[in-house]
């Protein structure tokens, strides 16, 4: 039998103890980038090195940038933002607790998946963490690596997607009764922001992605083709990209404030500015992302008014980062470690971003783009101000979480090692802005061999610095100092909410309720990354993910059918969203990063066909009655959703049934009608791999038919439910259903006139 | 290495731009650490003569830092434009020599409007304008000659162009910019300027 003290962690929901899993995998997942990132300085410390070839130095460099990036860095900060966002808003958990676990155990697995990769012949993924087309294709990646890292890419962007939907349905529906938008705290605006960013970011990553694994496994056209190719691959990637550094910076920011604020015992300096710069900053965070691709031919007055959005990006993060300064001003200034690592977050920021100003500019760009330069500027932001500052809050939060002191002696060595070790390796990168990023070795004639033995010696310092961090962590487990929170509580006089009971183990939310845990989150994040395993075993793993899947998919329905598992009750405050369901709050949430995805999907297939002049006329390929004939199936359904809604709302039983079920029979026939098309255009040799018709039509509606046919098992779940009196009361889930499906409607009035009619 | 760069053109407008805005973000830097340091130890926890108080003055503030950084950014923007025309459009476009760039899965390809092609070797001639047509016969690399702070990308299915001149005799290194493999580190060529008569006596011959 497993001990219960496993299986509390492994079927935990609770915010409190997925926070804490958070921390912990993403500290594992920085010792693994870490170690990565120690192999590539040492290859580079002496000219001509053979510590490591080519053929593993790639590897190394591309699994370090996404490691940290998606597997360390943000995970991190939701770590915090698990544990502590809830407690800030007065919340009992985060809005969809099951969700969450799923988040969490997605996350783990996705990395596991994409780290998998090392343990194949040909490696793991090697093109860069930036996976540039048409490197990543199979032609020049023919290793499974690159389909493992994508894979892995996928199951993240799928966990980040429901963590986005989680917490912006908690901050704005789970507030307790004082916790009004004006006085909620500065780490949640934080995340709010943060979470937003990734809900509009993600999807444009997950459509690339899902073309870049066609491309591998069904032999598609997106990114090997001169149409697509590589300049697709860089808009759909750089508009994710640049956002993500946003991402991974603001949870630090907003932890920074707090700290800022604790350790000066005082208010944060002009807190109604610092939230409209991160407004402003997150709005600016989506339309810079040319100038990642400033010398990638695209037109000059494209390049001219990215330069201007990227130079305005400096406006909002200058307010801020003078607003945590003044703070100080009339303050009471401690010095403990957790502000130590704050005011350096900021110090480091302030170099990180004036360096970014430099290559903000289109024309400073042409001499430092692809150099140590760019790796200098966002290693100071990336590690610099996030890394210093998500540690700030590690040793912010420590006593809070665990109940237990740490030396504050040892965390100041921790800093000071630390700093020292970081300006070591990354200074002497500002002065290598001729040397090309990602080269595995370099000549002596060029002259680089010092600032590259001093970055590896910092390397090696800041490496070993990180044992401090372990030791500090670790020893109060082992020595048990009693008395804690006096790091705390000193000072404490600005602690607004977080007045919570002191141990969270005996807190007022605790695991120990029935209906709290579930082993399913762990158990279909086990078979997605089994599925996706087959990648490399073939059909007996996928068949095998699929039957986890469905089992699990099966028992989380029957959970919801005999509500055995209740979320937390909505807060008191929740303007201005006092008169709709959670559930249907949520929907709409999701909605947005759906339209994120197929407005991504329709947008490459807009630029693939207005860089192909030969494109066939769609009446020569498709059976447009036919088409028009499942368009109005679809709408008719979408009216038969419609009526299910009213008849919901007035809680007419027979009507809302026979709703429902003339709603998932019009489903299933356009189902049937799109496979019988898709048979027929196969049969005449219209396929994935045909060329770059088939290729898009296939992705689009493809993508289309699979929301239908999720569609469609739910209004068969509903339908059972029904017939069985389960919606006596409760039409939050109809409401919200019949949001989705008139979304899957409005996509195919998109789809249906751009492929089978223009 | 300062002073040649300043002879070339595209170097000498990049230098002078860089030196603009390093001169500014050193003295923005100065000026941020200043007021930090100052404020941590002016209310340090010890000093116990500092005036404290805990009213939100965050009014003025903001707006002061938001437009002075507005009007620092509106001055580079405007030196930026200047230097990109100039570096994106070729001077002297009819006296200019067109030589198409293609690069592959190690190397470099030179081809010549007289049909001669050279591998990793670019000679060019000197004080004349050189405007390179740049593609990939496979994956995305890019093309730079740090000295000279040109660089575009060579992408399949794509054709960019730079321009370049160099006012005297010497040997520069190029390199590829972006991760294209595992020969990338050893994707290096070399750029090659004669004086024009040399320069002739090389492109009249047949081979390299």
């Amino acid at each position: 039998m497993i001990h219960p003290w496993v299986k509390r962690w492994l079927t935990t929901t609770n915010h409190k103890e997925i926070g804490i899993l958070y921390i912990v995998t993403s500290l594992y997942f920085l010792f693994i980038g870490g170690l990565l990132a120690e192999l590539v300085r040492i290859q580079l410390a002496v000219p001509e090195n053979n510590f490591l070839q080519p053929v593993y130095y790639n590897q190394a460099v591309t699994m370090h940038g996404l490691i940290m990036v998606l597997w360390f860095l943000s995970p991190l900060g939701f770590g915090f933002a698990n544990y502590f966002v809830p407690l800030q808003i007065g919340a009992k958990d985060l809005a969809f607790p099951r969700l969450n676990a799923f988040s969490y155990w997605l996350y783990l697995f996705s990395g596991l998946v994409a780290a998998t990769g090392f343990f194949i012949p040909g490696g793991a993924i090697s093109g860069g963490w930036t996976v540039y087309a048409p490197l990543s294709s199979l032609q020049y990646s023919p290793g499974a690596g690159t389909t493992l890292g994508a894979a892995g890419l996928i199951m993240l962007t799928a966990s980040v997607t429901m963590s986005s939907v989680n917490f912006i349905v908690t901050i704005l529906y789970h507030r307790s009764k004082e916790i009004t938008f004006s006085k909620m705290p500065i780490f949640t605006w934080f995340i709010l922001f943060t979470v937003i960013i990734m809900l509009f970011a993600f999807p444009p990553l997950l459509a690339a992605l899902i073309m870049l694994a066609a491309d591998r496994l069904l032999g598609t056209w997106f990114f090997t083709s001169a149409a697509g190719g590589a300049i697709l691959w860089d808009h759909l990637f750089w508009f994710f990209g640049h956002p993500e550094v946003y991402i991974v910076l603001l949870p630090a920011f907003g932890a920074v404030a707090e700290i800022i604020s604790h350790y000066s015992s005082k208010e944060i300096y002009a807190k109604n500015a610092i939230i409209l710069s991160l407004a402003i900053a997150s709005f600016l965070s989506l339309v810079v992302w040319g100038h990642h691709m400033y010398i990638t031919g695209i037109n000059l007055s494209e390049r001219e008014i990215f330069t201007v959005t990227t130079e305005l990006i400096s406006v909002p993060f200058g307010v801020m980062v003078i607003s945590y300064i003044w703070t100080l001003n009339k303050g009471t200034v401690r010095l403990a470690t957790p502000m130590l690592f704050a005011l350096g977050s900021i110090s480091l920021f302030v170099i990180g971003g004036i360096t970014g100003v430099f290559n903000s500019s289109v024309a400073l760009d042409i001499g430092i783009r692809g150099t140590y330069w760019v790796v200098a500027h966002f290693h100071y932001v990336m590690v610099g101000a996030t890394l210093f500052g998500l540690f700030g809050a590690l040793y912010y939060w420590y006593p809070k979480i665990t109940g237990l002191e740490y030396s504050d002696r040892a965390g100041k060595l921790h800093f000071i090692t630390s700093f020292i070790g970081f300006n070591l390796l990354y200074f002497p990168m500002f002065f290598l802005y001729d040397m090309p990023r990602r080269i595995s070795t370099y000549s002596s004639a060029t002259g680089w061999a010092p600032y590259n033995y001093v970055a590896t010696a910092g390397a090696l310092l800041f490496g070993i610095a990180q044992l401090l961090l372990v030791l500090n962590l670790v020893r109060p487990f082992v020595s048990f100092p009693r008395g804690a929170y006096t790091l705390w509580e000193r000072g404490a006089g600005n602690i607004r909410v977080m007045t919570h009971a002191s141990n969270p183990t005996v807190n007022e939310n605790t695991e120990s309720e029935v209906g709290h845990t579930t082993p399913l989150p762990l158990l279909l994040s086990f078979g997605t990354a089994v599925f996706f395993l087959g990648i490399l075993f073939g059909i007996p793993a996928f068949a095998l993910g699929l039957i986890i899947l469905i089992y699990g998919i099966v028992r989380w329905f029957k959970d919801d059918f005999y509500s055995r598992f209740k979320g937390p009750e909505p807060g008191e405050e929740r303007w201005p969203f006092e008169s709709i369901s959670k559930e249907t709050l949520g929907m709409w949430v999701f909605i947005a990063s759906e339209i994120m995805l197929f407005g991504s999907v329709i947008s490459s297939y807009i630029f693939i066909r207005s860089n192909f002049p030969q494109w066939p006329s769609p009446a020569a390929i498709h059976d447009i009655p036919l088409g028009l004939f499942n368009t109005t199936v679809l709408i008719t359904s979408g009216f038969t959703m419609f009526l299910a809604m009213i008849n919901a709302r007035e809680g007419k039983q027979v009507g809302m049934l026979v709703a429902l079920t003339s709603t998932m029979l019009l489903g299933s026939v356009f189902l049937s009608v799109k496979f019988s098309e898709w048979y027929n255009l196969i049969s005449n040799g219209f396929t994935p791999s045909s060329g770059l018709p088939g290729s898009t039509f296939y992705l689009a509606t493809g993508l289309h038919a699979g929301h239908v046919i999720a569609g469609v098992f739910l209004l068969g779940y509903f339908v059972f439910k029904t017939l069985k009196g389960g919606y006596v009361k409760e039409r939050g889930s109809i409401e919200s259903f019949g949001i989705y499906w008139a979304f899957v409607d409005a996509i195919w009035l998109v789809l249906f006139p751009l492929f089978y009619l223009v | 290495m300062q002073s040649f760069a300043l002879e070339v053109p595209t170097a000498g407008v990049w230098w002078s731009l860089f030196d603009i805005y390093l001169v500014l973000g050193v003295l923005t830097a100065v000026v941020v650490f200043s007021i930090l340091i100052y404020n941590v130890w002016k209310y340090r926890e010890k000093n116990t003569s500092a005036p404290r108080d805990n009213k939100d003055r965050g009014k003025l503030g903001p707006v002061i830092i938001a437009s002075v950084t507005l009007f620092v950014l509106f001055g580079l923007a405007y030196y930026t434009f200047g230097a990109i025309s100039y570096m994106t459009i070729p001077p002297n476009q009819n006296g200019a020599m067109q030589i198409k760039v293609t690069a592959f899965q190690w190397g470099w390809n030179f081809t010549y409007p007289n049909g001669k092609s050279v591998l990793n070797e670019l000679t060019v001639p000197a004080n004349t304008t050189i405007v390179l047509n740049i593609t990939s016969r496979d994956v995305f690399h890019s093309f730079g000659i740090p000295d000279f702070k040109v660089k575009a990308d060579a992408i399949p299915g794509r054709h960019n162009t730079l321009w370049f001149l160099a006012p005297q005799q010497g040997t520069f290194v190029i390199r590829c910019y972006e991760l294209c493999g595992v020969g990338h580190s050893y994707m290096v060529g070399t750029l090659r300027v004669l004086d024009k008569q040399q320069f002739q006596q090389w492109y009249g011959a047949g081979g390299s």
